[in-house]
């Protein structure tokens, strides 16, 4: 009954561990894709910064228009497949990443944050919110948010003029690794 | 009742992985093999045996020039891995009810 007893709770262990490794990076994946659409946005938004500066405003809201409709599109993917999860998960996730995005909102106006500020700012608050994440869920993501986060940071500090090329390639290019990173 | 065909460790592995994921989910044969730390060799004759149970479905196609092999649980596998995971925490409880 002992060795019977043992042989059964070794077989679970082993099927929790499955299923969690096989969730993990069913996450990453999800993860990805988002870093995937918002590392080009990023990169393509920058870009045009630098090369076609009278049209940059109207690009960035082009692009921003479209990053929203591609993270609807996205969730919307994820959460259809993955019927067998609480829908609640989505719904807390959506709520996280507003209030991130409304806690950033609220202090770049509160401080009236400079571009240089500001453009660095944001990466650097998605990796943080990122590295939180990874907290829970497993060392490839913390890895992923540390890249995103030194990358930004060093830009800010050694890209001088260069700052928009440097938040188009390395940046934008930083989160589209992380993306392939993830899903390796 | 154990089911003997899953009862295996490296098929109650597979089970568990295919049955995380969604019924209309594939796992690619390479993916599957990483996540469980076998061989080739070995990973294919497991999966043979759960096809022929009709437990997992195999679906063998090519993606540009290169063939994949990928898997997933069909109903049958997904209800006979529910029961044998039963039947495992049965053994547990009763173990744990045993005076």
């Amino acid at each position: 009954m002992g060795t019977e007893r043992d042989e059964a709770s070794a077989l679970l262990a082993d099927v929790e561990g499955i299923e969690g490794r096989v969730r993990r990076i069913l996450i990453y994946a999800s993860i990805s894709d988002f870093l995937f659409l918002w590392g080009v946005i990023w990169a393509g938004g920058f870009a045009g910064n630098y090369f076609l500066r009278p049209w940059a405003d109207a690009m960035w809201w082009g692009l921003e228009a479209a990053g929203l409709i591609g993270t609807v599109v996205i969730a919307f993917l994820h959460h259809r497949d993955a019927e067998r999860r609480s829908s609640f998960v989505h719904v807390r996730a959506g709520i996280t990443v507003a209030a991130i995005l409304g806690f950033g909102s609220l202090w770049v106006a509160l401080t009236h944050m400079g571009w240089r500020e500001q453009v660095t700012f944001w990466p650097t608050l998605l990796s943080f919110l990122l590295f939180l994440v990874s907290l829970w869920i497993g060392r490839a993501l913390a890895l992923a948010a540390l890249g995103i986060f030194a990358v930004s940071v060093a830009g800010y500090y050694v890209a001088g003029p260069y700052l928009n090329l440097w938040m188009a390639f390395a940046t934008g290019g930083s989160m589209i690794a992380g993306g392939f990173w993830l899903r390796r | 009742m154990a089911d003997e065909i899953i009862h295996q460790s490296m098929r109650l592995k597979i089970m568990s992985s295919l049955n995380t994921l969604t019924r209309s989910d594939w796992l690619d044969f390479t993916r599957l093999r990483s996540l469980l730390d076998t061989t080739d060799g070995n990973l294919g004759a497991h999966l043979e045996t759960l096809a022929k149970a009709g437990y997992i479905a195999i679906d063998k196609r090519f993606e540009g020039k290169r063939p994949q092999t990928r898997v997933r649980a069909t109903p049958a596998g997904r209800k006979a891995f529910a029961e044998h995971v039963a039947y495992l925490r049965s053994i547990l409880d009763t173990a744990k009810d045993a005076p």
